[in-house]
């Protein structure tokens, strides 16, 4: 996206741009179809959920008593924290407060491994119980009367692992952008990383706020 | 505006040397002929493939490819090589990535390092996909159905699939690239209306890679799973549907036939306009149908599951909606027609090719709206009348403009000329051979051959030989088209800077262009194809 | 740049969110006993979406930006509709005979 400058001095834009608005606003339409894409592979997950769902209600209904409401109403706070905290690590750096972005970017990374903390933990708690995706699906303690209750784990899997999985890239991007920030790349002049993490990170966040009610909730 | 700069001695060729500088570059330029060279590789690969299918359909029973699980393999392959490393990222990654930013008169496209990872994405998707070939590759046809491809197809499977994941972020990274490139980096006095139409076609094309791509992506996901998991979603031992499957399959798989058609009618807008020294007929006609075309070609992918199981309902619907994108298209070839009344008409080679694809894709796309038609296709479905169809048009379509294209930019790009009788040589043998293989395949079709068969009955046997012979003829074809290629990239006489005297942008600088492309910044003060 | 959105904005919005979330929650019918029956989905998913609303337009800064920005969502929303809408009509107007599908 561009040629970067590795001091706190000016950023220089690439040679193909006019000028770095011009370079800015290139950087923010090529994040925005990358979202636009996204949307359309989470989003294809999600039309198999709808149809599923429709099909085997029962299926849902059983997995989603399964899992702990609360722990996912948690996630879902942390991550809207964790949004807050992002927009606000931009803020700074639009405000030329570019070292207290990162601060702003630590907590958001914080944030991101608490989220994956109580992944985690639920995870081994589907493990524990033997709830897990299609053929593994082997349940210890629990009897289901649906035949095809794997179908819903394996809904489960594919989607809050996939989530996670851009959780975890989510917080790489925030750890790089983070130091970035420290060593004051940042100002009002330049901060085209941090957004472009950010607008992803947002992103991040809008697949939780539906995941949330249509895993746990919806039943 | 014109400019005839003396050769340049400084160009993007010498600008830099070694393998590593090309391996490193951010330039646009270097980095379509980098595509240039792996595709045609694919080409050759994916053309062996067809050679041996052919052959081994020239007789009934089993013939050089053994059995049918080998033929099934050879069938996939051909099919994954041409459409995942060939016809997809063919017109925009080759020719799309050296001449876009040249059309535009901008210094490269948007995102160079972007631009660089997504050939890097293409190689490594196709090295995954090739891997397979260790555990016998994959015999499901480059369709994947479900149930087959869940349990009993073969082992290399994921890898074809993963493979063809990877090779699909390349597809969105260009597609990315181009849009933001169009909006933004367009020389001072270039309105969207006077950009070339190559560039109309290019970005109608990126809309359908940004939007439809990722469905393929989670659709490969959601199969590899299946496999490697047994998640069911497709799979009807768990409640799955493999009809949704092929609803999912077939959201990206239909739009992608119109990546791989939209950037070749640019082509053929650029070729009928320079060699009939006019202007086009319906600039404006043309820009939105391409346009038109991307939007529409999301409506119509249940055409290809007319008797999968999907409802009746839901058949008449896309039928209907299928008859309607013949229109945009119409619409172009009537222009192009318009185009060449009256035009000072010279048939060079490029100029042949693209006469030659008004015919084939004229037949293709006819026979498309056969296949449109429900009715009709209940009884084509899955026979060789299919078969013909998409040949007609990717191969009659895609690959003349592709080939079309090679030889009109190939001064610009190289700096020479190459042979044009040998250039003409090809044309000859490419198009004789393909009508003499795929035209008996529409007969065959009708007659009630099915497609993905190594065997067949004996009342097929004729025609089935003369499409065999027709095939070495392409094959001979495409050889010259290669060594007039590599000879004139070695020997050909220098060219000028606009040997065709052609009026857009890319012409108006050196052959080939220095690093950073213009050497003065285009003020563009007209449309691109001011000839008369 | 772009236009700097204030900080009380994002903070407001955060605490929307936090309501809309305790919303989410209580309409759920496993949960607080409030049973809306067949709606509870459709209202589940509407109050998602208001939450998403908020999110792309303050926190992503959508309001302020180029239409074009607010194109790219709304199309990967629409072209997803799309699927969803005709595999449904598919699957709901199959005729079968003795299918479990």
């Amino acid at each position: 996206m561009s040629t970067g400058s590795v001091s706190s001095t000016e950023h220089h834009h690439a040679h193909h741009f006019n000028s770095a608005e011009h370079e800015f606003d290139a950087s923010m339409l090529g994040i925005w179809l990358f979202l636009c894409t996204e949307i359309l592979m989470f989003g294809g997950l999600f039309v198999a959920f709808f149809i599923y769902h429709a099909k085997y209600p029962e299926v849902f209904a059983a997995g989603a008593a399964t899992l702990d409401w609360k722990l996912g109403a948690l996630n879902t706070i942390i991550l809207l924290i964790s949004s807050y905290t992002m927009a606000m690590g931009i803020h700074s750096c639009q405000t030329n407060k570019g070292k207290k972005a990162f601060n702003y970017l630590a907590v958001t990374f914080v944030c991101g491994l608490g989220f994956m903390v109580i992944k985690a933990i639920e995870y081994s708690g589907k493990i524990g119980h033997g709830f897990l995706p299609g053929k593994f699906f082997h349940p210890h303690d629990a009897t289901f009367e649906a035949a095809n209750q794997a179908l819903y784990y394996s809904f489960y899997f594919m989607m809050t692992g996939l989530h996670g999985l851009h959780v975890i890239i989510g917080m790489g991007l925030i750890a790089w952008v983070a130091i970035r920030a420290k060593r004051g790349d940042f100002s009002s002049k330049f901060y085209t990383p941090v957004e472009g993490v950010g607008l992803f990170w947002h992103l991040v966040d809008l697949v939780w706020i539906y995941l949330f009610p249509l895993l746990y909730l919806v039943g | 505006m014109a400019v005839t700069t003396p050769e340049s001695e400084h160009n993007y060729l010498n600008h830099e040397k070694g393998l590593w500088s090309w391996l490193t570059t951010l330039d646009h330029k270097r980095i379509g002929i980098m595509y240039m060279v792996s595709v045609m590789f694919f080409f050759l690969l994916g053309g062996i493939f067809a050679l041996l299918i052919r052959t081994e359909l020239a007789a009934p029973g089993p013939g050089i490819l053994g059995d049918g699980q080998t033929y099934n393999q050879a069938m996939t392959f051909h099919g994954a090589i041409m459409v995942f490393m060939v016809i997809i990222p063919g017109i925009p990654a080759f020719l799309g990535n050296f001449v876009l930013p040249l059309h535009l008169g901008a210094k490269d496209v948007a995102f160079p390092r972007l631009n660089l990872l997504s050939w890097y994405c293409l190689m490594v998707g196709a090295l995954i996909t090739f891997t397979s070939l260790i555990y016998n590759g994959s015999d499901t046809g480059w369709t994947f159905y479900t149930p087959y491809s869940i349990e009993h197809a073969s082992s290399g499977t994921v890898w074809v699939v993963l493979g063809a994941f990877v090779m699909g972020f390349s597809s969105i990274l260009t597609g990315l690239n181009f849009i933001v490139t169009t909006h933004t980096l367009r020389a001072p006095g270039m309105s969207f209306f006077r950009m070339p139409l190559f560039v109309w076609g290019l970005y109608s094309t990126a809309i359908i890679q940004v939007l439809a791509t990722p469905v393929l992506a989670i659709t490969l996901l959601l199969l590899a799973a299946e496999r490697l998991l047994g998640i069911g979603f497709f799979d009807p031992a768990l409640g799955g549907d493999p009809v949704l499957f092929q609803h999912f399959f077939w959201f990206y798989s239909h739009p992608a036939v119109y990546i791989m058609i939209l950037p070749a009618m640019g082509v053929i807008s650029e070729l009928i306009t320079a060699f009939s020294r006019k202007t086009i007929f319906g600039y404006r006609a043309i820009a939105f149908s391409s346009l038109g075309i991307a939007a529409v070609s999301f409506f119509v992918w249940g055409h290809h599951m007319y008797v999968s199981g999907q409802s009746e309902l839901a058949g008449v619907i896309f039928s209907f909606l299928t008859m309607l994108v013949g229109v945009p298209t119409a619409i172009k070839t009537f222009n192009w027609v318009a185009t060449l009344y009256k035009g000072s008409i010279v048939f060079q080679s490029p100029m042949l090719f693209a006469l030659g694809f008004l015919f084939l894709f004229t037949i293709g796309g006819v026979t498309g709206i056969m296949l449109a038609t429900l009715a009709m296709d209940v009884h084509f479905h899955d026979t060789y009348f299919v078969v013909a169809h998409f040949h007609y048009v990717m191969v009659g379509g895609t690959l003349m403009a592709i080939m079309g294209g090679i030889y009109y930019w190939f001064p610009k790009m190289f700096g020479k000329m190459y042979s044009e009788g040998m250039a003409r040589m090809s044309f000859v043998f490419i198009f004789t051979g393909f009508n003499v293989t795929f035209f008996p395949q529409f007969v065959l079709g009708a007659m009630g051959m099915p497609r993905r068969y190594f065997d067949y009955l004996e009342i097929y046997t004729h025609l089935n030989q003369v499409s065999t012979a027709g095939s070495y003829m392409i094959g001979i074809g495409f050889v010259i088209g290669l060594v007039t290629i590599i000879q004139g990239m070695m020997n050909g006489e220098k060219a000028s800077d606009n040997p065709w005297g052609a009026k857009t942008l890319e012409w108006q600088t050196a052959s080939p262009p220095p690093h950073e492309n213009f050497n003065y910044e285009p003020q563009v003060t007209a449309g691109p194809y001011e000839y008369r | 740049m772009a236009h700097v959105i204030p900080a009380k904005s994002y903070f407001n919005v955060l605490m929307v969110l936090f309501v809309l979330t305790v919303l989410t929650v209580l309409v759920a019918r496993p949960v607080s006993g409030i049973d809306l029956g067949i709606f509870s989905d459709a209202i589940a998913f509407l109050i998602a979406t208001v939450k998403a609303t908020f999110v792309a337009a303050i926190f992503m800064g959508l309001k302020y930006q180029k239409k074009l920005h607010t194109v790219c969502l709304v199309s990967g929303v629409f072209f997803l509709l799309l699927l969803f809408l005709v595999s449904k009509i598919d699957i709901a107007s199959r005729v079968l005979e003795q299918s479990t599908l």
